[in-house]
């Protein structure tokens, strides 16, 4: 349940998954794996740059973003030195 | 031009002052006074409330407020919440009771809390281990709460970050009219556990799904 406290719309990878959870980078893959075997999860490549808060967040376009409160989160978050944009 | 706001709360010493110097634009207003209680250890405390603010650059602000700790400002407490984009319980786990410290916190915000973007944020548990961050998750749980449980350090300010990327996250996550799928995927989490499913897949990130299975 702890783990899937942290579940969102923000990409989050499996380090940053373990070091916001205090769970072991094992049990988070073993959690992933069981999500992803009922479906539960969009899944894709981890981008190669790494951000500062996750080292699997794909860095989006916020003028893209079609969702206005979306906007709002990820002009907070670039100002305060966030680097990891949801979709 | 809306101006947001998120709230620090916690148990006196648990660092909320810290918290939002550490986001701050400028240096935040802070109502700290010389501490009378013995049982706090700290020179100073805060017996109105801080504030801080970080301005988005097109005219709006978010403005942080931290909470006074003590229990007799808890008129304060929801006060500050109302209309607030995110809430964070800061718990001091060197306290004597930091399970008894969130129970008072979930009981003030009881009203508010299933609706809320909110995260626990657990202090000095590297000194003080016990309670665990699953003993927090279990108190939550038996209140039917699910909200991220931390163990940050507020005077990292990547820590204090963490903490307002996840409720950020829940926000956004809020807005997308996802609340009712993301309860429907913690219960389908739950079965899929017991299940036990076991099988490799190799992507190396992952998201939540903007297309649930409903029920």
């Amino acid at each position: 349940m702890r783990l899937a406290s942290f579940l969102s719309v923000r990409h989050v990878g499996l380090p940053e998954l373990a070091r916001l959870s205090n769970v072991t980078l094992t049990d988070c893959l073993k959690f992933v794996r069981v999500l992803g075997e009922a479906g539960l999860l969009y899944v894709e490549p981890a981008p190669a740059k790494a951000s500062r808060s996750g080292a699997a967040a794909p860095a989006m376009d916020a003028q893209a973003n079609p969702n206005p409160t979306g906007g709002l989160v990820d002009r907070i978050r670039r100002s305060l030195g966030m680097t990891t944009v949801s979709r | 031009m809306k101006d947001h706001k998120i709230v620090f709360t916690g148990t006196p010493g648990a660092g909320k002052t810290t918290a939002i110097a550490a986001l701050s634009d400028v240096p935040p207003v802070t109502t700290d006074v010389r501490n009378s209680d013995p049982g706090l250890a700290k020179e100073h405390t805060t017996v109105g409330l801080d504030f801080g603010q970080v301005d988005l650059g097109d005219g709006q602000m978010v403005r942080l407020f931290g909470t006074p700790g003590q229990m007799r400002f808890e008129f304060m407490w929801r006060i500050l919440a109302k209309d607030a984009l995110g809430l964070v319980v800061l718990i001091d786990n060197s306290r004597p009771d930091p399970l008894a410290d969130l129970t008072t916190y979930l009981d003030a915000y009881k009203d508010v809390l299933p609706s809320m973007n909110a995260v626990i944020g657990v202090g000095r548990t590297l000194e003080c281990p016990l309670p665990t961050l699953d003993d927090f998750t279990d108190l939550l749980n038996a209140r039917n709460l699910v909200l991220p449980v931390l163990a940050v350090d507020v005077r990292q300010r990547d820590d204090v970050l963490m903490l307002v990327d996840v409720v950020l996250a829940q926000a956004e996550t809020r807005t997308r009219a996802c609340s009712h799928q993301m309860s429907t995927v913690l219960i389908w989490c739950e079965q899929a556990l017991e299940t036990n499913l076991a099988s490799t897949i190799a992507q190396t990130s992952l998201a939540t799904s903007s297309s649930w299975p409903t029920r």
